[in-house]
């Protein structure tokens, strides 16, 4: 369960984030529980004095990055998510994601995938840079390395299914699988993402 | 946010409520065919939810990829909407035939970046009256039988035509041993509903789908199903209805589980104290398990060897054994919980494993509490009656409940360490202050017991103007040690038993800020520094050593002002005789509003007129 504290330390985090992935997290949550499990993520807000409402939020308007990591806090508490379960909740949000579906005009192809990754990244966060490092046809895998982002843990497994998802869309019979192999939460100097498929 | 941002929110509300709004079921696909967005018409045909479909394939929703390459080909092609007919399958299993409907959407280089494709239900049109459909009977059958749902058909008459073989077994484990082929619905099904007759006769006169959750109780178990109930027609009526009957017990019994696990861990978190956690624990547990026989144990260190520092049976006067080896301390001891039948138990006891003077329950299940340093304890519950009371599942909801409790424990044995320690520094600050204080009434011995005095008034007035506990105690503290500073001021001054010449006064005026001196590295929770060096400051700014006035000084140190004054008045000095508790009183009420603040001489006048205040 978060504690004040924890809670206090987020606040203090610097960067924007697009409404769009806050509104993914509320679609997340109403699907798999309903409404009365959103509300008790809202209610948590509220009980520790940053009141959010999910309704309110403009899917294209920018928001308090720290806003992201505590709604994901706190979803990870009221739907018990383990690591399996919060790269269950990545893979998911890109399909409750309207600038995924039509803003961006993905699904793409793996090659096309590692040019417009650090423009999709810029369209949705204000901290930290995405890119591909590396982009490998024959051995069927690329690498993504996401810099100067420092959040908070919770984010590591939640993109490991959220980037999946992202290349997945571009595959209809291929099963794309991607892990995390560095972590600035592991002493690395920043988070890679090595997505591969068959 | 930017026009452009504002105009891309209102498109995003625009295409979104399109989509759902759409009457025809839709879907948008990606060239690979992966389908990235669905209708709410679609999700409502086939019962899936939108999450469950989008990232899936056209393979996937058609069943069949030959058909689904030739249609993406048709659209392709002709860049023009065209369809195909083809049968797609629902969650349940169930074959709908549609005719697709297809347009590619392309970008400004006429490239197709992707396809819209409408469905549209032909069942009518496929399945004429009195033409059932193009399969078999046998084909028929096969299919329902292959679904894991129980699938049953009933004729007006709520007579069975057909039952899966699904439901066929669940029949058979129901205990029913009857061929149901022939007989009335409620012959085999006595436990539905009273509703569900009715539920019936309304899909047979509306000809509609009806969708429901039923909740029943057989053997004893509660079973709880999504049911729909899907009218067959024939010549323009409805002939029969099809039941589809989707077991969701296990799934409302997750949802309640983890609705539970999340109100215990919220609520213990702010629970006051630990006999509250547990009882919320309880409480909350009881909705998903037998709690009526719930212990927390406790390991001791030395004998007994547990206490129970929570428990509740259903046998009146139980006295839980605290020794010897019960099953209680054979989870403690190794480590791993426990879920036993009387049998089980038994066999325990006959191998020596445990020794149990009283009768095993029907069922026990224990779980150890587990902290940092080791297993503190065991969590408990059993049942006298019901021998398959727990399961397996419910071991693993304990564990986890044995979590929070073990936190718990944990929390509060910190927090008692806590308090424990702060009492200890208080005392001990308190008795260097007393110290203090004496040492300086040692070389003063006119003013000896000057400063507890003040110290009790001071606290009187404090408490009878509603100040917190806590800033009384700062004034007792600053009160204690108010006159601290003198101990620069030469002995022969203080106790010299005549007036004191302006220059030795002077000398004596400077003792408050001697003493904010050498208090204001002391890191007390209230301003004691402030309150010992204004405590000789006046409202109307003539007191020292600053020659504030007013709001100035804070209101503890008028309080310290008044108690002072009063406390020195009503004392013998070696200049003077004692004054009188009715001219003490008298002066410093002439005195109000410019020298002594006017609330405080009223809290003074009260704690000594009403609550008849004196000093001992």
């Amino acid at each position: 369960m978060i504690t004040r504290t924890e809670f206090q330390e987020i606040i203090k985090l610097d960067g924007q984030v697009r409404g769009s992935a806050l509104n993914t997290d509320a679609a997340y949550v109403e699907s798999q529980e309903g409404r009365a499990a959103l509300h008790r993520v809202e209610t948590t807000f509220q009980t520790m004095g940053y009141p959010l409402q999910y309704t309110k939020i403009n899917s294209m308007g920018w928001y308090p990055v720290c806003l992201r990591v505590l709604s994901l806090r706190l979803i990870q508490d009221v739907l018990m998510l383990d690591e399996a379960g919060l790269r269950t909740m990545g893979d998911a949000a890109p399909k409750f994601s309207f600038l995924v579906r039509v803003g961006v005009n993905l699904p793409l192809l793996p090659a096309a995938f590692t040019k417009k990754i650090p423009g999709y990244w810029r369209r949705h966060y204000r901290v930290g840079e995405l890119w591909a490092s590396e982009m490998n046809g024959q051995e069927r895998s690329l690498r993504l390395q996401l810099r100067n982002f420092r959040l908070h843990p919770v984010l590591c497994r939640y993109f490991e299914g959220y980037f999946g998802r992202l290349l997945q869309f571009g595959f209809a019979d291929q099963q794309v699988e991607c892990r995390e192999t560095k972590c600035v939460y592991e002493g690395d100097a920043c988070h890679e993402y090595e997505l591969s498929w068959q | 946010m930017t026009d452009t941002e504002l105009e891309l929110y209102a498109l995003e509300r625009y295409i979104n409520e399109m989509w759902q709004s759409l009457p025809v079921p839709v879907a948008y696909i990606s060239p690979q065919g992966v389908i990235l967005d669905v209708s709410s018409s679609l999700q409502n045909v086939l019962h899936y939810r939108r999450e469950e479909l989008i990232g899936g394939t056209l393979v996937g929703l058609l069943g069949d990829g030959e058909k689904a390459g030739r249609i993406q080909d048709l659209a392709f092609d002709k860049d023009r909407a065209s369809s195909y007919e083809c049968v797609i399958r629902s969650k349940s299993g169930q074959g709908i035939p549609v005719s697709v409907s297809m347009l590619a959407r392309r970008n400004e280089q006429g490239g197709v970046t992707g396809y819209f494709i409408a469905l549209v239900d032909i069942t009518d049109r496929v399945t004429p009256a009195g033409r059932r459909d193009s399969i078999s009977e046998a084909e028929y059958r096969a299919t329902l039988n292959s679904i894991g749902d129980g699938i049953h058909v009933v004729d007006r008459d709520l007579r069975f035509v057909m039952v899966n073989e699904a439901l066929r077994s669940r029949i058979q484990g129901f205990g029913i041993d009857i061929d149901p082929l022939g007989k009335p619905l409620r012959d085999i099904f006595g436990f539905l509903p009273a509703g569900v007759d009715n539920e019936y006769a309304s899909v047979f006169k509306k000809g509609e789908l009806l969708v429901t959750e039923e909740k029943v109780t057989i053997a004893g178990r509660e079973f709880i199903s999504e049911v729909r109930k899907i009218p067959i027609f024939e010549g323009g009526t409805v002939k029969q209805v099809v039941t589809v009957i989707h077991d969701i017990t296990e799934q409302k019994r997750n949802e309640q589980i983890k609705t539970v696990l999340y109100q215990i861990s919220a609520e213990v978190n702010t629970a006051r104290d630990l006999q509250h956690s547990f009882e919320i624990i309880r409480r909350r547990l009881s909705t998903i398990i037998d709690t009526r026989n719930f212990a927390i144990a406790l390991r001791n260190r030395s004998e007994p060897e547990v206490s129970f520092a929570y428990y509740a049976d259903e046998k009146e006067g139980y006295d839980p054994p605290t020794s010897g080896r019960t099953l209680t301390s054979y989870v403690i001891e190794h480590n791993h919980s426990l879920l036993v039948t009387e049998n089980d138990a038994r066999r325990m006891i006959r191998s020596g494993q445990i020794d149990m003077d009283e009768e095993p329950a029907g069922v026990w299940l224990g779980v150890p509490l587990r902290a940092k340093d080791g297993v503190i304890g065991a969590l408990v519950v059993k049942s006298y009656d019901d021998p398959a009371a727990y399961s397996r599942r419910d071991l693993e909801v304990l564990e986890f409940v044995s979590e929070q409790v073990a936190a718990a424990i944990e929390r509060k044995r910190v927090d008692e360490e806590m308090q424990q320690t702060i009492e200890r520094l208080k005392k001990t600050s308190t008795g260097i202050i007393y110290t203090i204080a004496k040492i300086l009434e040692l070389r003063d011995p006119y003013t000896a017991g000057h400063q507890q005095r003040v110290a009790r008034l001071a606290c009187a007035i404090a408490r009878e103007m509603g100040m917190s506990e806590e800033e009384v105690d700062g004034i007792f503290m600053a009160a204690l040690i108010h006159d601290i500073g003198k101990i620069y001021v030469p002995a022969e001054i203080l106790n010299r038993p005549a007036k004191l010449s302006e220059t030795e006064m002077d000398l004596v005026k400077t003792h408050p800020g001697i003493g904010y001196d050498i208090v204001k590295g002391i890191d007390f929770s209230q301003p004691v520094d402030r309150i010992v060096v204004q405590h000789h400051e006046r409202i109307d700014g003539s007191g020292y050593p600053s020659g504030i006035e007013g709001d100035a000084i804070i209101l503890p140190a008028r309080i310290l002002a008044v108690a002072d004054v009063v406390e020195a008045m009503a004392s013998h000095r070696p200049y003077r005789p004692a004054f009188s508790l009715d001219d003490t009183l008298s002066e410093i009420n002439r005195c109000r509003d410019s020298l002594y603040d006017s609330s405080v001489v009223d809290a003074c006048m009260k704690v000594f007129r009403v609550d008849n205040f004196k000093f001992e």
